[in-house]
């Protein structure tokens, strides 16, 4: 998308500016717009403030902007949404299946899949929950693979486009398209087939090899590695495979993976 | 009625500051008063407004939601509210720091988000969002052997045009983490807001002097791509910018219409500076490699003038 935005010759630079809106899920775009820090609130007293707080940075930034998220749709003790307001008018799903996700989620994070498939099944894993340190961005509820799915495509708030990540790889032209339609931007034929290329695999994984990733939780680890569809199946033993299906397989056939 | 010095000011409290510098007493009138009393849930002529605060002329509402609320007026006075159920100490942390802020910017004065330690006999400040680690490092410039200046708010005035800043007369705060890798446990003292793994920490070596010269600014950045961590030389002008954005809650000058003295506050202090940006990586802080780089800066090698 943001390649399609910049409507340049060359791919953007993974590491520059990608002319997406102010972070939602940083801490201190929290603290900025509240003037509180959020590093002596509770989750839930941070939790209680977001949806207000994420209503007014949308509201500041005026035109329509994406934003990348990991969390799952979540609600406050008060049942407000997260993304309630004008934070968000709409989003766009990717899902994956679990088992590929276990062993993407194993690589980033530096831990080996039994601990990876644990937290994917967990309803209480979570992104950037510390006591004991602050991180530079709240707590994200992933409510676990199953949960993550439903929260998202079951609440009736906002209306959701989903992809599944298998698809994008096999027709990524037509699943770009079909999400733009989804957000009524227009674009050109020429103009998706070159925001498609300037985001290949390749060209992300070259941009890594030369200069690195900012988006790496370890600086050792490589983020664009295989981006394969059922490269799970040499990297899962039986039962390890046999442990996500057990914990997802309701999900995974609503969503057509096969189990 | 408590006494204390914090921000170069003394402070009347109606409530036990925790983490500032206690006085007996004093003979002239406070500076600032800090008292329970009403705070009204709107504020009249509000001229601007966020989902948690207000600003009216020479009044600011801050609500922290099933805490307290504030009435921050005339830079001399804070008035609080208990929510129904909290003590006073529970909100303690907020009067010095959000409270603390908003009095200090109505008192006009250049108010930044900054730890600050002494260099070769002037402060040399570190700048940079919550979370960033600039407690951690001061802390660990302390250990080495640096006097503490301040940890978390850093007030610039001016005389006779040569920018100073005060120790701040407040303990470090430092996280559950950071108080064990720096080996700080016998300094440290409560937690900041109970059910909170943050401390009040005594600072090794707190800074002797009334008042330093602002000699350096490093404003630090992280990255998690290769580079490693480096210290780079800033210009003028992203030096006047980042100056800006360091602002102690960056939206109240804006909010309190005072852009025209910040822009003419940050030129002067960046004339009178060297200012860098100190990048390195996160999550694993580097902190050692942060201390030797800043080391071999005030040696006079490894300066990178780019």
């Amino acid at each position: 998308m943001a390649n399609l935005k910049a409507g340049r010759r060359e791919a953007l630079d993974i590491n520059g500016p990608l002319g997406l809106g102010p972070n939602l899920m940083a801490r201190h775009s929290f603290d900025d717009v509240t003037m509180i820090a959020s590093g002596l609130l509770t989750p839930e007293e941070i939790d209680r403030l977001r949806p207000p707080a994420l209503d007014a940075l949308a509201a500041e930034v005026g035109s329509r902007v994406y934003q990348k998220v990991h969390c799952g749709y979540t609600r406050a003790i008060d049942g407000q949404p997260l993304f309630a307001g004008r934070t968000a008018r709409g989003a766009i799903y990717i899902v994956r299946d679990p088992r590929d996700v276990a062993v993407s989620l194993a690589h980033f994070s530096g831990v080996d899949i039994d601990r990876a498939i644990d937290s994917l099944n967990s309803t209480d894993s979570c992104l950037g929950q510390h006591t004991r340190r602050q991180g530079t961005q709240l707590r994200q509820q992933l409510l676990g693979w199953t949960g993550h799915v439903q929260s998202w495509l079951d609440q009736t708030d906002i209306p959701v486009h989903l992809i599944r990540f298998e698809d994008l790889k096999s027709d990524t032209t037509g699943e770009f398209r079909r999400a733009l339609d989804f957000l009524g931007e227009q674009a050109s034929g020429d103009q998706v087939i070159a925001a498609v290329e300037h985001s290949d695999i390749r060209e992300l994984r070259a941009q890594e090899q030369r200069s690195g990733f900012r988006e790496r939780w370890l600086p050792s680890v490589t983020f664009f590695r295989r981006g394969e569809a059922g490269s799970w199946r040499d990297e899962l033993s039986p039962e390890q495979s046999m442990r996500i299906v057990e914990a997802n397989a309701p999900m995974m056939q609503r969503l057509g993976y096969s189990v | 009625m408590n006494y204390y010095r914090m921000c170069g000011m003394n402070v009347a409290a109606g409530l036990e500051l925790p983490g500032a510098a206690p006085l007996s007493g004093f003979s002239a009138a406070p500076d600032a008063i800090v008292q329970r009393g009403e705070v009204p849930h709107e504020l009249q002529n509000a001229t601007r407004s966020g989902p948690t605060w207000q600003v009216a002329t020479s009044r600011v509402l801050l609500q922290v939601p099933g805490v307290a609320r504030f009435l921050i007026s005339d830079g001399s006075r804070i008035v609080f509210e208990p929510a129904p159920g909290r003590s006073d100490a529970e909100l303690s942390i907020f009067v010095m720091g959000s409270a603390m802020g908003a009095l200090l910017h109505q008192r006009g004065l250049l108010v930044l988000h900054a730890g600050a330690v002494v260099v070769d006999g002037k402060a040399a400040l570190f700048c940079g969002h919550s979370g960033a680690g600039k407690s951690s490092l001061v802390a660990a410039l302390c250990q080495s052997g640096r006097s503490f200046i301040t940890d978390d708010i850093a007030v610039v005035q001016f005389h006779d045009g040569v920018p100073f800043i005060v120790p701040d007369g407040r303990r470090l705060k430092l996280w559950a983490d950071a108080v064990e890798r720096l080996s700080l446990t016998e300094y440290r003292g409560p937690a900041v807001r109970e059910g909170i793994e943050k401390y009040w920490v005594n600072p090794p070596n707190p800074a002797p002097q009334a008042r330093y010269p602002v000699g350096e600014v490093f404003f630090l950045r992280e990255i998690r791509s290769q580079e490693p961590t480096h210290i780079e030389r800033l210009s003028s002008v992203d030096t006047a910018r980042s100056l800006r954005a360091t602002a102690y809650r960056p939206r109240l000058p804006a909010a309190m219409d005072q852009e025209a003295t910040w822009f003419t506050g940050c030129s002067a202090l960046t004339r009178h500076i060297h200012a860098y940006s100190l990048t390195r990586q996160v999550p694993f802080d580097a902190a050692d490699e942060c201390l030797s780089m800043l080391d071999a800066h005030w040696r006079g090698a490894g300066h990178d003038l780019r």
